[in-house]
């Protein structure tokens, strides 16, 4: 104990205790303000919720949120399309993750590459045309038409990060078990899938969040005070009762709690998931 | 080994002419496996791709579309709200060198062994789950007549502008606070990449007589290339396209437009003012610029890692 206690007292020679070099208490200081600092936010929002109004109790602005708002609805519905989108979008990039990377055919490749084109496409420049596509067959106004657009968003991604990972795996699995009688589609069952669960986890958290997140969409597909989204919910509340930031700082932390909670649950994914993308 | 290899790459390649009932089956399974996520990129991606480029081209507004050429597009060099939303872009794409210097000392620092290193890591991270909408809701605070920042300025004896009508200050303070809101994932980012970095490699710097500065410059760096290429990437995509929602809760793009991206320009013109062949151009100008942005960056990269 008194020995680790003076070994960790001894100042770190540069190139010695760490590879990276001395300063460590330099260092310590920079980090520990900038940990402070990634604080703010959370303090903010906290410490806003909870401190009384003016001529008010502590915690009156979670009551008014309740009792004003449709929080519930908001949440509800924002459950609903990005429950939906996550569940759809893990499907589909599973799936075609196994087949980009173990049954190929003629165009895969092609097919491939436009999916790693597709990346580029920024939401804002089809937005307008998926509106009125939307519009024409009746998906606006519905779950489904938002649910379509973030699976949609997210399908790129997520089918390369699948596809990269089946491809890592030994194409004797599929073989043996073709030989053995087993049919495309119960290798991909029974075998593929379940050893997927990890890329699929972070491909739905991933997904989960970036449709809870979103404002453009769900501004436009759901528009309706009963369909909103919580961040519409939230962000429309801006220019109606712009006086009152603190109710909407209130409303915006509540929003946060599900995916402050993904978060913290599926962190080890989310690091893996993004940084993904520098393998290849 | 070597055998079974190579017997398992003759029966995963197409069979050449023969009609082979298990290739055959394989092949249609690739289709069918891939077919539901390219129908929905073609579908939701591509073809909405096509009909931007063509209605970039129209009038489009909602109803009719004539075709009119490049009007749209010289729109974005003479219509001034436009040009202010290009030029307001571009300074998001200048700002990048503030979202990515900070995080690397931070991670460079981060990967010493200090103490509090898993906590602080965390902490760092944590801001990452908020979304844009309550990032800007907080940046909206933080910025308010009355908010922390103008206390602060307050306690000073200056009297603080009003940051967020101020169209001096706006753009400032929302780019400030995109900046801010990125550092928790860019610092992690580079830890990761931070941790690929052969540690010999740094150790032998350092017996040569190598300064801290020459070995992050000459020995750090170049080693995780890669990731700084691909912070400096998803930082210009996200500034450029990715941050509606912290501009619609901070701003709503102004005053005036004076925080207008060409993103928010898109919902702007087509979803606020009818003008839908006017904001399908901007949304391909927007993609245009992102990609050319992106271009550079790869091509600058890789003159770096070949000198």
């Amino acid at each position: 104990m008194t020995l680790e206690m003076a070994a960790e007292a001894e100042p770190a020679a540069p190139g010695r205790t760490t590879a990276l070099g001395g300063g460590r208490r330099t260092a310590f200081l920079v980090v520990l303000i900038a940990a402070l600092a990634s604080l703010y936010p959370f303090a903010s929002l906290i410490l806003t919720s909870v401190l009384p109004p003016l001529n008010g109790h502590p915690f009156e602005l979670w009551q008014q949120l309740f009792t004003q708002i449709p929080v519930g609805t908001f949440m509800l519905n924002s459950a609903i399309v990005a429950g939906g989108a996550m569940v759809l979008v893990s499907v589909v990039s599973c799936m075609a993750g196994y087949g980009f990377s173990k049954l190929p055919f003629p165009g895969s490749t092609q097919l491939f590459a436009v999916l790693v084109a597709a990346l580029s496409v920024p939401q804002a420049t089809t937005i307008i045309a998926n509106y009125f596509n939307f519009a024409a067959v009746g998906g606006v106004g519905t779950y489904w038409g938002p649910i379509l657009m973030y699976a949609a968003g997210s399908t790129p991604f997520s089918v390369i990060l699948m596809t990269n990972f089946f491809k890592a795996l030994p194409n004797e699995l599929v073989e043996s078990a073709v030989i053995d009688g087993a049919s495309y589609r119960q290798v991909f069952t029974m075998i593929m899938a379940p050893l997927a669960a990890p890329a699929v986890t972070t491909v739905a958290v991933l997904c989960f969040l970036g449709s809870w997140n979103d404002l453009l969409v769900a501004l436009l597909w759901l528009p309706d005070q009963g369909e909103r989204t919580i961040s519409v919910g939230i962000a429309s509340l801006v220019g109606t009762r712009s006086s009152n930031l603190e109710l909407i700082l209130t409303g915006s932390l509540f929003s946060a709690l599900p995916p402050i909670l993904a978060f913290v649950l599926f962190q080890r994914y989310l690091v893996s998931g993004i940084v993904s993308g520098i393998g290849r | 080994m070597s055998v079974a290899a190579v017997g398992t790459r003759k029966s995963m390649e197409p069979a050449g002419r023969r009609f082979d009932p298990r290739t055959f089956s394989m092949r249609l399974n690739g289709v069918l496996f891939t077919l539901p996520a390219m129908l929905l990129v073609g579908l939701v991606m591509v073809l909405p791709l096509g009909q931007a480029a063509y209605y970039s081209f129209t009038n489009w507004n909602g109803a009719r579309a004539d075709w009119t050429g490049w009007t749209n597009y010289l729109n974005m060099l003479y219509d001034p709200e436009l040009r202010r939303s290009l030029v307001n872009s571009l300074c998001f794409l200048a700002s990048v060198p503030f979202g990515l210097i900070p995080p690397f000392i931070v991670a460079y620092l981060l990967h010493k062994d200090i103490p509090g290193n898993r906590l602080f890591r965390a902490l760092i991270f944590a801001p990452t789950a908020l979304s844009w909408v309550v990032i800007g809701m907080v940046g909206r605070q933080f910025f308010a007549l009355r908010g922390p920042l103008s206390g602060v300025v307050g306690l000073l004896g200056l009297s603080p502008p009003n940051w967020l009508a101020d169209s001096s200050f706006a753009l400032a303070a929302v780019i400030l606070t995109f900046n801010a809101a990125i550092f928790g994932i860019n610092t992690i980012i580079f830890l990761t990449g931070l941790a690929t970095v052969d540690r010999s490699t740094i150790e032998a710097a350092w017996l040569d007589g190598a300064s801290e500065r020459q070995v992050i410059w000459y020995v750090i760096l170049p080693a995780m290339r890669r990731f700084v290429e691909f912070v400096l990437i998803i930082t210009v995509i996200t500034s450029a396209t990715g941050i509606f929602a912290m501009i619609f809760t901070m701003t709503g793009g102004g005053p005036g437009s004076a925080t207008l991206t060409l993103e928010f320009a898109v919902w702007r013109r087509a979803f606020a003012t009818g003008g839908f062949g006017a904001g399908a151009a901007i949304g391909i100008t927007l993609m245009v610029v992102t990609l050319v942005a992106v271009g550079l960056i790869r091509l600058l990269a890789r003159d770096r890692s070949q000198a």
